[in-house]
């Protein structure tokens, strides 16, 4: 009897085992399970017949039967973790696509490089404290030259060919007359920058009659030329985000008095010396000094108490060093392949 | 302006020390900017002189011959084509493997058959003359095989400044001298006046017949006057006519030559008339008093008016003073008497002439950035010396008038001035010693100079300026770098400032490529695309050309030429945006208004496999602004929009309490038609300081989030076609539960079978939400199913 039931469950032992193995899906190995684990599965069969025998040999029997069902139950399991594994291959296999084909293209805008530059430094010189002013594009003869010491009749009216209007308006020069403006209406201490559009009648491979400059004022007790120097190499390290050296060349502007172009490391060579800077190794990337008295004059603003620095930078000029652009007409031409770029 | 080296080695015994590199890299610190600098005897390597031994007829070319050159050590043959080309003669010969001022490089070659190697040039080949006929004829004394830099007195370095308009003593190399020495502390030779020259500077015994008189209040502060009788025009020795030729001058005569070569010694303009042609010999400054024609020795025609500074004669003008002398007493090839002129004309008044006749001279040039009266005779005595040397002639006296002496400036100067404004201090004797090395006399008191300037520093009028000079010569590398202390306070930018950024990046991130435009445009254009008030527009006086002439006083003509520019570049949509100024005059008022402004049209994708083909309408603008409003808080309300260039039956105007603030819309057919435009293109223009203006003035609160979920419901409604969307949200608002979120209208439709004649139907899905409870459905379905009533009541709305 013992001897029946031991072969018995040997032999439901194989045959699971076979079926087991033979079995492809999930749903068939539940099936299976019930069969033969079920409550009213085989095994339980089997086992039905075990109340017929001696303490002794139900002992043996049900040590059996539990290893037979302990054993099954591991299959069963590691036999489930094959047949999902499997399951999610298909799926994985079924849902590939060819990830070489291009993407839904993305909607792509662009900022105007002079643009960037003009946000860029307002950013930066928001960030030191300068405050950040306007003015009109149309302008007078008074703030545009003569408050700023410009008299009528003065060779220095040569360095800025003017566009002018039939009632005696034009159109500004340069950002400085936004100094005037502003000295006029707050009084020092004063820090301020003005980015904005100038014009200058003149047009040719290097000149546009439009372009954009950004002035920089600062009016306070003992402001003095290397606070200057500081400020420059601070906005101009931050807006070529890297480090540069600079050379302060003396010069002449009529509102400032010293006045000096600013020449920069040159970014194309590290400073060795190429085409780009005529191998010296510098940019000319500004001019700067420090605000005449004849400007404070016209402003009510005592040059003996007070003293202030000003530059003024082409952002053109910056935006073509930084983005390595070899043609100033570019940025008014309005041509998509070239806009795109940025 | 340019100078020599080779000059300025001359002036400043001990300079040729110096490199002519460092001596450039000298001058741009001390603010003489150096532009470039040429060497001529770079620009003529491998150009020597070569003398033609033997000359024949080539034997297949009727106009070629075959020259035997020899330049000394050896003999090329050389097939020529110029036909003044003699045996015996000296020309310039580019030898192989030279690179000539154009470009080309000269190789061995065969003409018709025999070797060629070389080139004899003419003189437009050597980059001299602008035209030339036959080849360029040396003299006798040249060396065959001497280098032509040599031969021509042209082997010198030259460096073009870019002298600052505040310099005019700096125009010449005396200047450029008085700088250097300074610098340098070397001494110079203001003597030396000539490279064959090594007598001193005089002047004539014999009485002057000229009669001088100054006829003008204050526009002539000093008049000479010489004449040299009896001397002999001829072409100027070598080192002249090289040394005008590197100056970048025309060669002419021995006469011409020497006033130029003063001008640009001393920075003094000077002229020589034939006296021939002077009446009575009477040299008159006076200003012109009436409108008069003049012709001026370039043969052009001038109108003179009133205030324009004149040389007469006894019978009429002689010259237009400080700008240009007459055709009538120009020096010619017979002059055997001439009159010199070195005089001081006020700046202003030369100036005003040459500008409004739009003249510019060296001469010109000069007076205008201030020429000092006190070196005019001495000036004039180098002249008069320097024709004698050349041309002979008995020299006279010198008649001087000088009715308005230069008074020197003389300037306090405290030294703490120095530190006030360099950051540096320096001592007294410091600053003393840099401001004598510049001609200025000084006295030390405490810490105070008193400085007097000398005559030709007319732009030293301030301590100021003192403090500049120090910046020169001492330098600004050594001026400290120090952080600014800046005012303890939040920067301020205007509300247009402020926001401009996020308006951009806003059309940005949907794609659109900022543009910008000139300011300024075409009448033309605007009168195609624009029905406006033209008198509202304003002109420029003075425009670089008829396309650039016109303020603009709208963005859109220029914003449809980019895009027909560009529309075939790309197959998806084109989108374009800018932020700029619009320039109107009503009345007397100039009105510059900033407008964002931007156009689209195409497809958003183009063609492609996603199934997603659609051509851009009102309603992708319609989006793009009422987003950008959301994102300001910004309250608008919609009405069709009826300004032109706008279709009417597809355009839209936004208004708010203020006025209208932008309008969005197909352009009109009539405009698309005139410029040719085929596929549909809208634009949009928003008022952006008004935008600005309303931009979130108020910071976003922060409201609690509901823990309990929304329930949707779907609404379908049948509405008369006239019924308009706007109205319906805004009844909806009205009569609304507080539990309802969020209302969206997701389907329109009108015709079909399923409606009647006159209907559509509208169909909405709503969100409910209650953060205080759970709303069961029943409770949600009471909700909706009031609000359909109250909309049915109010507006005759039928559920579908």
């Amino acid at each position: 009897m013992t001897k029946d039931l031991l072969s018995s469950l040997e032999q439901f032992k194989n045959t699971a085992f076979q079926t087991l193995e033979q079995c492809g899906s999930l749903d068939q190995l539940s099936d299976l399970k019930v069969k033969f684990l079920g409550k009213k599965g085989q095994l339980t069969e089997i086992l039905k017949t075990l109340g017929q025998l001696s303490d002794a040999e139900r002992k043996d029997v049900g040590l059996k039967a539990n290893q037979v069902k302990e054993l099954l139950n591991g299959a069963f399991s590691t036999t489930e973790v094959k047949l999902k594994r499997q399951a999610v291959d298909e799926q994985i296999a079924r849902e590939r696509v060819d990830i070489h084909l291009p993407a839904l293209p993305d909607i792509k805008g662009s900022f105007h490089p002079v643009m960037q530059v003009f946000q860029d430094s307002k950013r930066i010189f928001l960030k030191l404290g300068f405050d950040v002013d306007e003015g009109p594009e149309i302008e007078t003869d008074f703030y545009n030259f003569e408050a700023l010491n410009i008299p009528p009749h003065h060779p220095a009216r040569d360095m800025q060919d003017t566009f002018y209007f039939d009632d005696g308006r034009l159109l500004r020069t340069h950002t400085s007359p936004v100094q005037i403006h502003v000295m006029e209406n707050r009084k020092p201490p004063l820090a301020m920058v003005a980015p904005g559009v100038v014009y200058r009648c003149d047009s040719d491979q290097t000149h546009t009659p439009m372009f954009h400059q950004i002035e920089a004022l600062l009016v306070d007790k003992d402001v003095h030329f290397g606070h200057l120097k500081h400020v420059i190499a601070e906005y101009l390290q931050q807006i070529f985000e890297r480090d540069l050296q600079f050379r302060f060349r003396p010069s002449f502007f009529p509102f400032t008095e010293p006045s000096a172009e600013v020449d920069m490391t040159c970014v194309f060579c590290d400073g060795k010396g190429c085409r780009v800077c005529k191998e010296t190794g510098w940019l000319e990337i500004m001019g700067c000094g420090m605000v005449d008295p004849a400007v404070f004059k016209h402003v009510n603003i005592d040059s003996n108490v007070y003293s202030g620095f000003a530059f003024g930078a082409g952002l053109e000029r910056i935006a073509m060093l930084k983005y390595r652009i070899n043609d100033l007409r570019l940025f008014f031409e309005n041509d998509l392949r070239f806009l795109t770029q940025f | 302006m340019i100078v020599s080296y080779k000059w300025l080695c001359r002036l400043l015994p001990g300079l040729s020390e110096m490199t002519p590199e460092t001596l450039a890299s000298l001058l741009t610190m001390a603010g003489l900017e150096v532009e470039s600098v040429t060497s001529f005897g770079d620009r003529f390597k491998g150009l020597v002189v070569g003398e033609v031994v033997q000359k024949e007829k080539h034997p297949d070319a009727d106009k070629l011959s075959v020259c035997q050159v020899s330049v000394g050590s050896e003999q090329f043959q050389v097939v020529c084509g110029a036909p003044n080309v003699v045996a015996g003669g000296r020309y310039p010969l580019a030898t192989l493997g030279t690179t000539m001022p154009d470009g080309l490089v000269i190789k061995p070659v065969k003409l018709r058959g025999l070797a060629s190697s070389g080139m004899l040039c003419s003189a437009k080949e050597l980059g001299l003359q602008a035209e030339s006929d036959g080849l360029y004829t040396l003299s006798k004394n040249a060396q065959a095989g001497q280098s032509i830099a040599e031969a021509l007195g042209m082997n010198d370095v030259i460096f073009e400044l870019g002298i600052t308009p505040n310099r005019g003593d700096a125009l010449s190399h005396w200047g450029v001298v008085r700088d250097l020495a300074a610098l340098t502390k070397l001494k110079p030779n203001y003597a030396f006046l000539a490279d064959d020259f090594s007598g001193a500077i005089t002047w004539g015994e014999a009485p002057c017949s000229v009669q001088v008189k100054i006829e003008t209040q204050n526009k002539c502060a000093r008049f000479t006057a010489s004449e040299v009788r009896g001397l002999k025009i001829t072409a100027s020795p070598a080192w002249l006519a090289g040394r005008m030729q590197v100056l970048g001058l025309r060669s002419i005569n021995n006469v011409v030559d020497a006033t130029n070569y003063v001008m640009l010694l001393t920075g003094h303009p000077v002229h020589a008339y034939d006296a021939r042609f002077v009446a009575d010999r009477v040299l008159k400054v006076t200003e012109a008093n009436s409108n008069l024609n003049y012709k001026t020795l370039d043969d052009q025609d001038r109108a003179l008016t009133t205030g324009d500074l004149l040389i007469e004669d006894a019978k009429g003008p002689v010259g237009l003073a400080g700008i240009m002398g007459g055709l009538n007493s120009e020096i010619r090839d017979d002059t055997t008497d001439v009159i010199l002129e070195v005089a001081q004309f006020s700046a202003e008044q030369v100036r005003k002439t040459a500008k409004r006749l739009g003249i510019k001279t060296d001469s010109s040039f000069r007076f205008e950035r201030f020429v000092n009266p006190d070196s005019v005779l001495e000036a004039h005595r180098i002249l008069q010396t320097l024709i004698v040397h050349l041309a002979g002639g008995e020299p006279t006296q010198i008649v001087d008038q000088y009715p308005h002496q230069l008074i020197k400036t003389k300037i306090e100067f405290p030294l703490g001035q120095i530190k006030r404004l360099l950051g540096y201090e320096l001592d007294a004797q410091t600053v003393a010693t840099y401001l004598r090395g510049l001609e200025c006399d000084v006295t030390e008191q405490g810490d105070v100079l008193h400085v007097t300037v000398p005559g030709h520093r007319s732009d030293l009028t301030r301590a100021v300026d003192l403090v500049e000079e120090i910046a020169r010569l001492h330098g600004l590398e050594n001026v400290p770098i120090e952080a600014p202390r800046l005012p303890c306070k939040r920067p301020t930018e205007s509300s247009l400032g402020r926001s401009e950024m996020d308006f951009i990046q806003h059309f940005v991130e949907r794609g659109f490529v900022q543009t910008i435009h000139y300011s300024f445009t075409e009448t033309q254009l605007l009168r195609q695309v624009l029905r406006d008030d033209e008198t509202q527009w304003i002109q420029l006086k003075n425009p670089l050309s008829e396309d650039l002439a016109v303020m603009r006083p709208s963005l859109l003509p220029q914003l449809l030429m980019t895009y027909k520019k560009n529309h075939l570049q790309s197959e998806a949509g084109l989108k374009f945006v800018e932020l700029r100024s619009v320039f109107r005059k009503i009345g007397n008022k100039v009105c510059e208004t900033p407008m964002l402004v931007g156009l689209y049209s195409g497809e958003p994708y183009g063609r492609n496999r996603f199934g997603l083909r659609r051509s851009f309408d009102l309603f992708d603008g319609k989006g793009w602004l009422e987003g950008l409003f959301a994102k300001g808080k910004v309250n608008t309300s919609i009405e069709a929009c009826e300004t032109w260039p706008y279709h009417p039956g597809q355009s839209v105007t936004y208004k708010t309490d203020q006025g209208a603030l932008a309008h969005v819309g197909l352009i009109h057919p009539e405009l698309a038609q005139a410029l040719k435009i085929k596929k549909p293109v809208f634009v949009f223009e928003i008022q952006a300081q008004l935008l600005a203006d309303f931009w979130k003035k108020d910071l976003p609160r922060y409201q609690a989030l509901s823990s309990q979920p929304a329930v949707f419901r779907d609404l379908s409604l049948v509405a008369p076609v006239e019924l308009s969307v706007q109205d319906l949200f805004q009844e909806i608002d009205r009569l609304k539960p507080k539990e309802l979120k969020d209302i969206r209208l997701f389907d329109v439709f009108s015709g079909g079978s399923s409606l009647p004649e006159g209907k559509k139907s509208l169909s909405f899905s709503i969100s409910y939400e209650d953060s205080e409870r759970s709303l069961t459905d029943e409770q949600v379905n009471q909700l909706h199913f009031a609000l359909v009533e109250k909309l049915g009541q109010k507006l005759g709305l039928e559920l579908r």
